[in-house]
């Protein structure tokens, strides 16, 4: 029985990106992803964050409009982000909800569309996010299989001894069978609201993009590719559905022949989008998601202290509470982009913002008296 | 002013690349300055025809042009462990101190050092007094990992020795902006520290023979020069090609160039039976080249990342009307003078082509708007650039 492909591309350009780079990215990513599925008409789903289709709109309003053919096609699917690329666990209930807000805003504008599935910015998960994602209309997400494992963990930890004898502790892996990454999962947001969780399979997502390893960054070379297509045709217990979602490393020039080919050779009914999941195979259930960074993990994130002092600023002003007309300068400095790009100096131009934010949120809230608690997640 | 050019290629063994520009930039800057190269071979050192390995090569050319050469298999910076690229460096610089610094100059006003290889090199020699001034060429940024997935060694690499030059150069210089753009994402540097000047021809062609007459039935010749490599996209020529011909348009096809992947292209032409129209050329000298760009229509390129496009300005200067994809340097490259078409589009290439094939009004007005595009960018003003730029005060 041949499995079902599901293809989930992310797009996102930060507010500090010239218009130059915007068109870059247009040009050799979006236009010839957008292209391939028009002229196959293989279904495909698309996550791109609303402050880039604001750009798009004024950048290169064509490719708005061809996105916008494919979405009323229905060749294609539009799935929700955070307005920005932010993280949810990171965030503020009151900021993350604005985040979500502001997206779906910008999207019914521009591309007339309100999504149902969402894809949280590199996969990040917020546990509040379950019971959030409903109030805006979201029946289905994705998580990463790592997310998943850890979610799926047993109790048992696994003691080890590492270098100067220091003791570490691991939580053991629960014994995965790969087949469970291709089941659509039930959670319950609460007693009468469930959304359904799609599994990305990393392992496949690896063998198939990931950076320039993959094997549709090899145009020359169809032996690893005639494999691929042969295990989704072949796969053992079929009838699962493999996720392929992206965190943004994009189509390129050098992938798109071998990404061609696997929309050409594998039949039409074989793409699915998440809005084709219900009736499809019986959801399992999953019950608790934690809150999750797939770059493990917060190490990673807060390895500089540069990171450190930006994430200390914007809690400062979680903390005073934003007056409503600087809430949309403060939702662009929850851009990933300060943490995820250590030193390149373009990081000033979020670092002066929140500097200046900061200036003008002290001149109209007097800082909060010791013991008081911000409303701010209310 | 005198200078020493620092390459990894000397002379050149393709026709566009690193080899290519270093030949013809100190060529022109010669006739400002005094030059002398050094040329530390990158992995390329292999494939320079009539050299040897081990030791110091000195030797001066015909125009009295000094050369010096460093070989030695074991001083390969590409093949080291990140974690100890610093060591290789060290190791490197050691023997070129021993090898080369005796029979250099005492003291040069600027150290041009081209590309990644040979910029923590002379970064190096900068730093031991051996120039005043030190300006780096990137010819290539490393960016995106795609784009060196024909090299054999990991992007750290390759972005570390960058950074090294990037950060400590008192000149920073791109052939493209859209090579600027690129550099600046990645590196801490400031865009105004990066001053772009395009690559050069020697000069814009005559294009006397009309080599083909208005009409039906007339064959179009159709020229490609690249390395064959995964990075020039043959996949999508060879698919261009293909529909061209479904279209019933009479060419002929020469590709000059070699590579590693050499026989899988030809697989390629050979599945898709354009052996018939395929006349490959694998090596030639510049002088062929240039001639042949001349008599040829239409330079067809499908590369998938360019910081430039020597080979397509060459084309240019000799009326031969590129048809690319329209990646971002390439676009700037051309502006109006050819045709840009979305990436990957194959058919919109051939259509291209079959339109260039029967309308030769059209084709006469691109063929000459090419050569008055390429007489914007000559070898002259891109050397008198780098001079001006080079004797500017601190």
């Amino acid at each position: 029985m041949t499995s079902k492909v599901q293809l989930v591309w992310y797009y996102h350009q930060p507010t500090v990106s010239t218009d130059a780079e915007v068109n870059d990215m247009v040009v050799t990513s979006l236009l010839p992803l957008l292209r391939a599925h028009a002229v196959t008409s293989r279904k495909f789903t698309i996550a791109i964050t609303g402050v880039l289709v604001e750009r798009l709109a004024e950048v290169a309003p064509s490719a708005l409009g061809q996105l916008r053919a494919l979405l009323e096609s229905g060749v294609c699917e539009l799935g929700g982000t955070t307005y920005h690329e932010a993280f949810p666990p990171f965030l503020p209930i009151r900021y993350l909800r604005r985040q979500l807000e502001r997206d779906m805003t910008v999207k019914a504008a521009h591309l007339g569309d309100a999504p149902t599935f969402f894809h949280p910015t590199a996969f990040t998960w917020a546990s509040s996010l379950a019971s959030i994602l409903p109030e805006f209309g979201f029946r289905r997400f994705v998580i990463d299989e790592t997310h998943y494992t850890y979610a799926t963990a047993t109790q048992l930890w696994r003691w080890t001894v590492g270098h100067n004898a220091q003791l570490a502790n691991t939580l053991q892996a629960t014994m995965l069978d790969r087949r469970e990454l291709h089941i659509p999962y039930r959670y319950r947001a609460d007693e009468s609201q469930s959304l359904t969780c799609f599994v990305r399979d990393f392992e496949l997502v690896r063998e198939f993009s990931l950076g320039s390893s993959g094997l549709i960054h090899r145009p020359l070379e169809s032996e690893a590719l005639d494999r691929f297509l042969e295990y989704v045709t072949r796969l053992e217990g079929g009838g699962g559905r493999l996720t392929l979602a992206d965190d943004g490393d994009r189509i390129t020039p050098v992938s798109l022949a071998a990404y061609q080919r696997v929309l050409h050779e594998l039949p039409e009914d074989v793409f699915v989008t998440p809005r084709d999941a219900s009736g499809e195979r019986e959801e399992k259930e999953l019950v608790y998601l934690p809150s999750f960074s797939i770059a493990d993990h917060r190490d990673f994130w807060l390895a500089d202290i540069d990171s450190v002092h930006y994430l200390r600023l914007l809690d400062e002003m979680y903390a005073r509470g934003v007056p409503l007309e600087l809430e949309d300068d403060l939702l662009e400095l929850q851009d990933v982009f300060f943490l995820f790009w250590k030193t390149v100096p373009r990081k000033r131009y979020y670092l002066e913002k929140a500097l200046t934010l900061w200036k003008r949120v002290c001149d109209v809230t007097p800082a909060p008296t010791r013991g008081a608690t911000s409303d701010q997640d209310g | 002013m005198r200078l020493l050019f620092m390459t990894a290629e000397y002379p050149p063994y393709v026709w566009g690349g690193l080899g290519r520009y270093s030949h013809e930039a100190v060529k022109a800057v010669r006739r400002f300055a005094s030059v002398d190269v050094l040329n530390i071979p990158s992995y390329y050192r292999t494939m320079v025809v009539g050299e040897s390995p081990a030791g110091h090569r000195l030797r001066e050319d015909e125009d009295g042009l000094v050369i010096h050469a460093l070989f030695d298999e074991s001083l390969d910076l590409f093949r080291t462990d990140p974690h100890d690229l610093r060591r290789a460096v060290d190791d490197v610089f050691r023997c070129l101190s021993r090898e080369i610094l005796p029979h250099l100059a005492p003291r040069y006003d600027v150290i041009f050092a081209q590309d990644y290889y040979t910029a923590p090199l002379a970064v190096r020699l900068q730093l031991n007094g051996v120039g005043d001034k030190l300006a780096v060429m990137c010819h290539l940024p490393v960016y995106a990992g795609f784009t060196y997935f024909d090299k054999p060694h990991s992007d750290e690499v390759h972005q570390a020795l960058e950074a090294a030059g990037v950060r400590l150069a008192d000149i920073v210089l791109v052939p493209s902006e859209f090579a600027k753009r690129v550099l600046t994402m990645t590196h801490a540097v400031h865009p105004d520290r990066i001053h772009v000047i395009g690559e050069g021809v020697e000069s814009v062609m005559p294009r006397d023979r009309q080599v083909v007459s208005p009409g039906s039935g007339q064959v179009v010749r159709i020229l490609s020069v690249a390395r064959l490599v995964e990075q020039k996209g043959w996949h999508y020529t060879i698919d261009s090609l293909s529909a061209l011909r479904r279209m019933g348009v009479p060419f002929t096809f020469s590709l000059i160039g070699c590579g590693p992947q050499e026989n899988q292209v030809r697989d390629l032409f050979r599945a898709a039976d354009l052996d018939g129209v395929l006349q490959h050329i694998p090596r030639v000298d510049h002088g062929t080249v240039l001639s042949m760009y001349a008599e040829a229509h239409i330079f067809l390129s499908t590369a998938l990342y360019e910081t430039f496009g020597l080979t397509v300005l060459e084309a240019m200067s000799g009326g031969c009307i590129p048809v690319t994809f329209e990646i971002p340097p390439l676009v700037e490259l051309i502006g109006e003078a050819g045709i840009t078409v979305p990436v990957g589009d194959t058919e919109a290439i051939a259509r291209s082509m079959a339109s260039l094939a029967t309308n030769h009004a059209r084709r006469a007005r691109l063929s000459g708007e090419c050569r008055r595009r390429a007489a914007r960018f000559t070898w002259d003003a891109h050397a008198r650039a780098l001079v001006t730029l080079m004797a500017e005060p601190g």
